[in-house]
């Protein structure tokens, strides 16, 4: 029962691991494919500790990213070794957390999410200005080497990192004073939950994986600016991903990133000119009829079942 | 009110401690309306008291106050000798103050057995250890009738499961006193007189009750003492039988002609 659990996760690391080890034409293109995936699969698991199980819809995740990438790239280019540099992006993405937590976490709904939305637009605008610092407009580059095979498992590594720390949060304590905030937050506060606290700590640890994705990011692609790493697709599409797949479930993002992120593949290869409104109405349909996402499906459910990876998620 | 010293107490007085609650000059405003004006009670430790008064009388207001949900414009309350007033509601939980909903509010989206450990984990000082959480959530399900139902999400239970659920929420959190905001309200008689002798045994367990009620025949049949509010002022405090024939409580109730033809009791 316990084992059966461990067969498709354990095909996947297998494949995965193995994969750059296999010579073939095609390799360094999947390698690639697969490792932007790994990106947005990790952005969508960490984005949905603060929107599936706390229940709020941070369009802002993002900004943790770039703040991730931009000290990171900022750092390397003084010779601030890789690892040291991705520590302290998790400060920086951390301690912003903690501070922005105060005065957004006091806003519920849409409010929230439209808050969250004006901060990435607020940390693209200074982005641009900060020329010193940031390139401004023109961008960052940093010194430009072959890093796909190592960028490669390092995202991989941390989404794993990420699966676990979602399948683990939402088994502890910390997890269900979250889901308690996400049911109902004044009840919550009533039975005990330091609701304040909580949601500051929720939104801490889900910023430090954008964080480290950002810094592995810039280190892998060697050039980041303000539209792209703020931009509305890196913003929006983790939400979109976790949504699609199943909001509050460890495997929702998981499968969300893949659907969409092999949809878009798929619909860009067959309809060149209309791929994006294909895209998005693909999006908006699936939105109106599967609102709980991909892994509330029955039948997907079932599957997971036989898999033995569904989820208590109450 | 002083009449009924002559009738047996329902139960004696020498079981019933000094004030676990007091409440002074209680009053709130909402832009304009008095929805509770310079209330003062106590409620004895270990007794059961009832509040009751018409619809919009300020009854749940005051459980909001006591809880910490809404400040009070103006006012005091001490639990144990220490204020109340300021803390924020998870802190007045903890001090040992635990309530219900007028309409349920379990967090449906979760188990029963959830719904139960937020209290557990979060509602008390300090978190029970492993083997002691098992034992009180199975001790807590059992009593409130729910057991077998641990695994169910909260919003496929019956009305009376939720109640017992909001119920068993509220004790997970070990209160000294339980605010009970018209528990029994929608019951069937069967359902009403199980609810009361659930909570006759939370009482005889040593938790001080102060409910609010519209059953009459839970209000009497449970309460050492019973408060009337009307329009948020506190017209009329004392026990049960007494509060049935006080002449300021059949007017806020039947209006002025009532007490012309329901004599008062001297």
């Amino acid at each position: 029962m316990r084992l059966r659990a461990f067969l498709l996760p354990g095909a996947v690391l297998l494949f995965v691991l193995g994969l750059p080890l296999v010579p073939f034409d095609a390799r360094v293109y999947v390698m690639q494919e697969l490792t932007l995936l790994f990106l947005y699969a990790g952005l969508a698991q960490s984005y949905d500790l603060v929107g599936g199980t706390l229940g709020y819809i941070n369009l802002g995740h993002i900004v943790f990213f770039g703040l991730g990438a931009y000290t990171v790239g900022i750092l390397f280019n003084v010779g601030v070794p890789l690892a040291a540099g991705l520590l302290a992006a998790i400060a920086v993405a951390a301690a912003f957390a903690a501070v922005v937590s105060i005065p957004f976490f006091r806003l519920r709904g849409a409010y929230f999410s439209l808050a969250t939305f004006a901060l990435v637009k607020l940390m693209e605008q200074i982005a641009n200005n900060l020329r010193g610092l940031t390139g401004g407009s023109s961008g960052l580059k940093i010194l430009a080497e072959n890093r796909v095979v190592p960028t490669y498992y390092a995202m991989f590594g941390l989404l794993i990192v990420a699966v676990v720390t979602t399948l683990a949060i939402n088994r502890s304590r910390l997890g269900l004073g979250m889901k308690s905030i996400r049911e109902d937050e004044a009840v919550a506060r009533d039975f005990g939950v330091p609701t304040m606290r909580i949601k500051a700590q929720a939104l801490m640890i889900s910023s430090a994986f954008p964080a480290v994705l950002g810094g592995l990011f810039v280190w892998y692609i060697n050039f980041i600016n303000p539209a792209e790493v703020f931009g509305l697709k890196m913003a929006l599409q983790p939400v979109a991903m976790a949504m699609l797949g199943g909001s509050g479930l460890a495997i929702g993002p998981l499968l969300g990133s893949t659907f969409l992120y092999g949809l878009e593949e798929f619909i860009w290869t067959r309809f060149e000119h209309l791929h994006g409104a294909m895209l998005g109405l693909i999006v908006v349909l699936v939105g109106l009829f599967m609102p709980g996402g991909l892994a509330r499906l029955r039948p997907v459910e079932r599957l997971l079942e036989r898999l033995g990876l569904k989820e208590d998620d109450q | 009110m002083t009449d009924s010293l002559s009738r047996a107490p329902l139960k004696p007085a020498a079981a019933r401690g000094a004030p676990l609650i007091s409440v002074r000059g209680i009053s709130k405003r909402f832009a304009g309306l008095r929805a509770l004006n310079g209330i003062d009670f106590d409620v004895a430790q270990g007794s059961i008291t009832s509040i009751i008064g018409p619809n919009g009388a300020g009854k749940t207001t005051l459980f909001n106050v006591i809880a910490g949900d809404e400040p009070p414009t103006s006012g005091t309350v001490m639990f144990d000798e220490r204020p109340l007033i300021g803390l924020a509601p998870n802190e007045i939980c903890r001090l040992g103050v635990s309530r219900t909903y007028q309409s349920v509010r379990p967090f449906f989206g979760l188990s029963v057995r959830n719904n139960v450990l937020v209290a557990l984990l979060y509602g008390r000082r300090a978190v029970p250890a492993r083997g002691e959480l098992d034992e009180r959530m199975a001790g807590i399900l059992e009593f409130v009738h729910l057991a077998g139902k641990a695994e169910r999400r909260a919003e496929q239970l019956t009305p009376l499961d939720r109640k017992r659920l909001e119920l068993a929420r509220a004790l997970a959190t070990e209160p000294r006193l339980l605010l009970l905001d018209e528990l029994i309200a929608g019951l069937t008689p069967t359902e009403t007189g199980e609810m009361m002798d659930t909570v006759r045994a939370i009482n005889a367990s040593g938790v001080t009750i102060l409910l609010i009620e519209h059953v009459m025949k839970a209000v009497m049949g449970l309460s050492h003492t019973v408060i009337v509010l009307h329009h948020g002022e506190k017209i009329a405090e004392g026990e049960p039988q007494a509060i049935a024939r006080d002449q300021a409580v059949i007017r806020a109730y039947l209006g002025d002609a009532a007490t012309a033809v329901i004599p008062a009791d001297t």
